[in-house]
C-alpha cells in the first residue's frame, strides 16, 4: 500500500487545490472542531407514531481526527451520517461544521457544502455502472466550480493516493474487485479535497484482506491530516481509528461500560 | 452543472439503455414522419390541382350569363367597365354532344371544342409546343384551322411530340389543318377544361362551320393585379352592369362571375384545411409518442433513484436534477423529431411514386417544405419539456437519505 505523507505530490494540500479546497476555507474558521453536534434530536413523526432516532446527541470532531463511530443497525448511527453529512437536518439541536451553523443553510448551499467539504464513502459503494473508474471519481466535480481542465488531473491524482493502478482508471467498475471498488469511492470522496471525509460502514462489504486495504488507505489519509468519521458495527473496523464513541437506542456513549451504565456523552 | 456534463451524461444513460431509448422515440419518428408525409402531399395535391385546372391564369375572370349574352353584350361590358377589365374574350365552350375526330386513321371522341379569338392563349398562358396559335384573319375568316392538345395528339398519332402541324383532321366530316399543339404540362385554358384533351379553334369557325348555337363565355382580363383588388366587389359590379346591358333583373342568379385568382384562393382555403385535418390526426401519435416518453423518464427516474441519492450526496442540487433528467427527455425527442423527418421525407417520396404510377399518367409533385425540419425539431424538443418535466420534477424532489436507502 502506497504511504500517503503531507508532501506527496497531489494536490490535496489545500495551497495548491485552488477554489475548490479554499471554499471550505472561505468562512471565517475558529473552533478547533471541524463538527461541533450539540443535543442533536431527530424524531420520525407517522400516523403509526413518532421514532425518535436520535435523542440528544452531543459529537465533536477535532480537525486531523479519525473518529470511529460503533453501533448495532436500529441504533441511530447512519440517522447521525445523515445529518452530520448535511442530508438530512436534526429536529433539534445545533450543528457547526467547520465553524457554520449548518441549520441556517438553504438547500443549495447545503448542496454546496457536500459538494465541497464532505466527502461520502458508502458501504455499497455506489459508483455507477455505466462510466468508466475516472469519469465515476469526476463525479463529485461536475457539481463544483471545477474548472474542466482540472478534473481529470485530479481524479488521477486521488486514484493514485489510493493506490488504483493507471491501467485501471477508464475500466468499468464491474471489472474491478471489491477492495479496488472501495478504494474508488474513497478517491471520489477525496477529489474535492473535503474537510470531513464520512465512511458509513465502507468495509461493511468486504473480505478481511480487502478490509484491511481500505483501512489502511484510511489510516494514510489521517496521516495526511483528513478528519475522518467512519461508521461501523465491527470491533475490529473501530479498533483503527483514533477514538471510538458508541451509539446505542438514539443515544452516544463514550465507553463501552457507559453505553451499559447508561450515561451520554459529555 | 456544465452544458456539456449534461450531454456526456445524457449520451451515457442513452447508450446504455439503447433498445429502450429506440422504441420509446418510436411514437415521435412515426408521428412526425406521418405529419411530413401527410402534409406533403396535400400540398403536393393542391399544386397539382391548381396546374390541372389552368389556375395560374389569376387574372382571368370568367363571366358566364347563359343564351342571354352575345359578342355585342360582352363588348358593351367591356366598354362599360374599362377601369376593370383591359380585355373581354368571348370564348364558345358549349357541349352539346361529343365530336367525332379522325385522323391518321384514327377516329377518337373529342368532348372539349373551344371556340376563342387568337388573344385567348396569350391571355390564358396557353402555350404550344409545336406550332402556334390561330390568327385574327383565321377567325375574321371563319377558317378551319384547329389546335389540338398534345393528349389527343397522342391519342390520333401515338405520341404528344408527333410532328402533325399541317396534318388534317376530320370534325364531323369536314377538314381542318392542325395549325398548333397545345402544350398540357404549361397549362393554359380555363377552370372548364382541360389542356390536354382540349380542340381549340377560332371562335367564328365553331359558330359558323360547327352550328354551334351554345352559350358564350367571357373572359375579363383584370388590368391591375388581383391581389390588389376586391374580387368578390369586382364580381358584384360586373353582374350587376351586365345585367343591366342585357335587361336582366334577377342578375345575381343569371349572371355567374368567377375569378380564378378567388378560385385559387378557396383551393388553398380547401387544402390548408385539409392538410390541418390530416396534421391533426397525424398528431395524436406524437402525443402518444409523449405519453410514452413520459412513461420511460418515470421508469428511469424509478431506476435511478439511488443514483439521484448518490449525486445528491456529492453536492447535486435538486435543480441539477432537474435538469440532467429533463435534458435526457429532450434529447431524446429531438432525436426522434430528426429520424422522423428523415423517414417523412423519404415515405413522401415513395408515396409520390406509387401515386404516379398508379394513376398512369398522374403528376403529383413532390413538395416538401424545407422549414419543416425546424418546425419538427421545435415540436419534438417542446414534447420532451412538457412530458419530461413531471419526471425530472419528481426526480429532483427525492429524499437523498430515502433514495440512498432505496433498494
Amino acid at each position: 500500500m502506497k504511504s500517503f505523507s503531507s508532501h506527496d505530490s497531489i494536490h490535496f494540500d489545500s495551497s495548491r487545490t485552488g477554489n475548490l479546497a479554499t471554499a471550505s476555507q472561505s468562512v471565517p474558521y475558529h473552533s478547533p472542531y471541524v463538527i461541533d453536534a450539540q443535543r442533536l434530536t431527530r424524531v420520525y413523526r407517522s400516523p403509526a407514531g413518532n421514532t425518535y432516532a436520535l435523542r440528544g446527541v452531543t459529537l465533536r470532531v477535532k480537525q486531523g481526527e479519525f473518529l470511529a463511530i460503533m453501533g448495532s443497525s436500529g441504533s441511530g448511527k447512519s440517522t447521525l451520517m445523515s445529518i452530520l453529512g448535511c442530508l438530512d437536518t436534526a429536529t433539534s439541536g445545533s450543528y457547526y461544521l467547520e465553524g457554520e451553523d449548518i441549520k441556517t443553510k438553504t438547500d443549495d448551499e447545503l448542496a454546496s457544502i457536500r459538494a465541497t467539504r464532505i466527502g461520502f464513502v458508502f458501504q455499497s459503494f455506489n459508483l455507477l455502472p455505466r462510466i468508466s473508474v475516472i469519469r465515476n471519481v469526476m463525479l463529485p466535480l461536475l457539481y463544483t466550480a471545477c474548472p474542466v481542465r482540472e478534473r481529470i488531473p485530479r481524479a488521477r491524482a486521488a486514484l493514485r493516493a489510493v493506490s488504483i493502478d493507471e491501467k485501471l482508471f477508464d475500466h468499468m467498475s464491474n471489472e474491478l474487485s471489491g477492495g479496488q471498488v472501495q478504494r474508488v469511492a474513497i478517491a471520489r470522496a477525496l477529489v474535492n479535497s473535503p474537510a470531513l471525509i464520512l465512511a458509513d460502514e465502507p468495509t461493511g462489504n468486504l473480505d478481511s484482506e480487502t478490509t484491511d486495504q481500505v483501512l489502511s488507505s484510511f489510516e494514510s489519509l489521517h496521516r495526511a491530516g483528513r478528519t475522518i468519521v467512519l461508521i461501523t458495527h465491527e470491533s475490529d473496523v473501530a479498533s483503527r481509528a483514533d477514538r471510538c464513541v458508541y451509539i446505542k437506542d438514539g443515544c452516544l456513549y463514550d465507553s463501552v461500560a457507559a453505553m451499559h451504565n447508561a450515561r451520554k456523552v459529555v | 452543472m456544465k452544458f456539456r456534463d449534461i450531454l456526456q451524461e445524457v449520451q451515457s444513460t442513452l447508450l446504455a439503455n439503447r433498445m429502450r431509448s429506440i422504441l420509446t422515440i418510436l411514437g415521435i419518428v412515426i408521428g412526425i414522419a406521418a405529419v411530413i408525409t401527410m402534409s406533403s402531399l396535400v400540398s403536393g395535391m393542391g399544386e397539382s390541382l391548381s396546374k390541372g385546372f389552368g389556375l395560374q391564369q389569376s387574372k382571368v375572370v370568367t363571366i358566364m350569363a347563359g343564351s342571354d349574352a352575345s359578342e355585342a353584350s360582352y363588348e358593351a361590358l367591356a366598354k362599360a367597365m374599362p377601369q376593370i377589365y383591359s380585355s373581354i374574350l368571348i370564348v364558345d365552350n358549349s357541349v352539346s354532344s361529343s365530336f367525332s375526330v379522325e385522323g391518321n386513321s384514327k377516329t377518337i371522341t373529342a368532348n372539349y371544342i373551344i371556340g376563342s379569338s387568337d388573344e385567348y392563349a396569350e391571355a390564358t398562358g396557353l402555350q404550344c409546343s409545336s406550332g402556334s396559335y390561330f390568327t385574327a384573319q383565321d377567325n375574321a375568316s371563319a377558317h378551319k384551322v384547329v389546335v389540338l392538345g398534345d393528349g389527343i395528339v397522342k391519342d390520333l398519332y401515338g405520341s404528344k411530340n408527333a410532328q402533325v402541324v399541317g396534318e388534317k383532321i376530320s370534325i364531323l366530316g369536314d377538314s381542318y389543318t392542325i395549325v398548333g399543339v397545345a402544350d398540357s404540362s404549361k397549362s393554359g385554358g380555363t377552370l372548364m377544361t382541360d389542356t390536354g384533351t382540349t380542340i381549340y379553334m377560332p371562335f367564328s369557325t365553331k359558330r359558323i362551320r360547327l352550328n354551334s348555337e351554345g352559350s358564350i363565355i367571357g373572359l375579363g382580363m383584370l388590368k391591375d393585379d388581383p391581389i390588389t383588388l376586391d374580387l368578390d366587389q369586382i364580381g358584384k359590379d360586373t353582374q350587376q352592369t351586365f345585367g343591366s346591358i342585357l335587361g336582366i333583373s334577377d342578375w345575381k342568379d343569371a349572371i355567374n362571375v368567377v375569378s380564378a385568382a378567388s378560385m385559387v384562393n378557396e383551393l388553398n382555403s380547401l387544402v390548408t384545411a385539409i392538410a390541418l385535418l390530416m396534421t391533426t390526426i397525424a398528431s395524436i401519435s406524437l402525443l402518444v409518442g409523449g405519453i410514452g416518453i413520459m412513461n420511460m423518464m418515470l421508469t428511469n427516474v424509478t431506476e435511478r433513484i439511488h443514483e439521484i441519492g448518490l449525486r445528491k450526496s456529492l453536492g447535486a442540487r435538486s435543480r441539477d436534477i432537474t435538469v440532467q433528467f429533463l435534458f435526457e427527455s429532450i434529447i431524446l425527442t429531438i432525436l426522434g423529431g430528426l429520424i422522423g423527418v428523415i423517414f417523412g421525407y423519404l415515405a413522401s417520396g415513395a408515396m409520390v411514386a406509387l401515386i404516379n404510377v398508379l394513376m398512369n399518367g398522374f403528376d403529383l409533385p413532390l413538395s416538401v417544405d424545407p422549414g419543416l425540419v425546424l418546425i419538427a425539431t421545435a415540436v419534438s424538443a417542446a414534447i420532451g419539456l412538457i412530458f419530461g418535466y413531471y419526471p425530472a420534477r419528481r426526480a429532483a424532489k427525492m429524499d437523498p437519505v430515502e433514495a440512498l436507502r432505496y433498494e
